[in-house]
């Protein structure tokens, strides 16, 4: 499945109190979530645990969301089924700041599964998720702003992903429109772009995250070469690992034949 | 409680989560709690737990999931109102 998910959640916004009462906890975890807990109550604060939790679910819908519109975000029917303190803890550098604490899971809605990968950093978590294990053609990434203006929060949050994009393509004039759905969309002038993205605000923090994987069929759909070149462009260039959780594996040319 | 009384009710309980103060005091039934008032998404727990006491109703996840707009949310708390 082609598609993006993200969310993030500033704890500068959390009520703790109330997170911990069972009439909110509840709204969010299942009962084999909230016995998950037990497994994890030595690393992660139990108010952390239900935003973590939250934050993939979020990001889970977000991404199915893009595909089945109809689909509405009940948190408990989205259910953690697995969660990790990564393999990957301590080798991630996020934007200077430390990271105390990356997890990888996955997720589980109706009949899909998709892979997660978090983290709980000083101020935030932040979560993304994919259909792909590999998470190769995930890039995300999250930024402090001064403003807890939403409106401002908006604008930012697309800059910032247009200011990756520029960096990435040397292409600038991408926007983003909603389509009928109210989903975000990329356009390049008039033309919608088959780059799937996902945008998140919460408190002063605000993150993006897209997906470079071209199957087959946009690939015909969107003119196969024209886009094949955009695509090896992107990926000829060398990622700096701005975020913990993005695995960039391969060449671009490793990467265009598993696409072909 | 008529439907403009619980609508204006809720416009006290939605009043600490939007910046919109504007699209607040006109709020209608057609109303979207995230595209309009621009409420974040992980609010929206706050506020069924806020009509919950409000009301004094529960409101399980079947029927949160309904509360994307000003109307469904009346739907469901004269609904449960009704019930009680």
């Amino acid at each position: 499945m082609l598609s993006a998910g993200n969310d993030i959640v500033a704890f500068s916004e959390i009520d703790v109190a109330r997170t911990n009462t069972p009439q909110c906890y509840t709204k969010i975890l299942s009962e084999p979530e909230i016995a998950l807990y037990e497994r994890f109550s030595a690393n992660i604060l139990f108010e952390h645990y239900v935003w973590l939790l939250w934050s993939i679910k979020e990001s889970a819908y977000k991404f199915l969301k893009r595909i089945h519109s109809e689909i509405v975000f009940t948190p408990v029917k989205f259910e953690i089924k697995h969660l990790r303190i990564s393999a990957e803890y301590g080798s991630v550098n996020f934007t200077g700041k430390e990271v105390t604490l990356p997890l990888t899971g996955n997720v589980q809605f109706d009949i899909y599964t998709l892979y997660s990968k978090s983290f709980i950093e000083r101020e935030l978590i932040s979560s993304v998720v994919d259909s792909d294990e590999r998470f190769d053609d995930v890039y995300s990434n999250n930024k402090k702003i001064n403003s807890v203006n939403t409106d401002i929060q908006s604008a930012e949050v697309r800059i910032f992903l247009f200011e990756e994009l520029k960096r990435l393509t040397g292409k600038s004039g991408i926007t983003i429109k909603k389509n009928a759905k109210n989903i975000p969309v990329l356009f390049n002038g008039q033309e919608e772009l088959p780059i799937p993205i996902s945008l998140s605000h919460h408190g002063r923090y605000i993150a993006y995250c897209f997906n470079l994987k071209i199957s087959k069929n946009i690939l015909e759909k969107y003119c196969a070469i024209k886009w094949l070149q955009l695509y090896l462009q992107l990926n000829s260039c060398k990622y700096n690992g701005k975020t913990p959780n993005i695995d960039h594996k391969g060449s671009a040319q490793q990467k265009a034949a598993r696409y072909p | 409680m008529t439907r403009q009384e619980i609508l204006n009710e809720l416009k006290k309980v939605i009043s600490p989560y939007t910046t919109n103060k504007e699209l607040l005091a006109g709020m209608t039934e057609n109303t979207d709690l995230i595209r309009d008032l621009k409420i974040n998404s992980a609010n929206l727990v706050d506020i069924i737990i806020d009509a919950e006491s409000n009301y004094n109703i529960e409101i399980d996840y079947d029927d949160a999931d309904k509360m994307m707009n000003v109307g469904s949310c009346i739907d469901i708390i004269s609904q449960k109102l009704a019930q009680k």
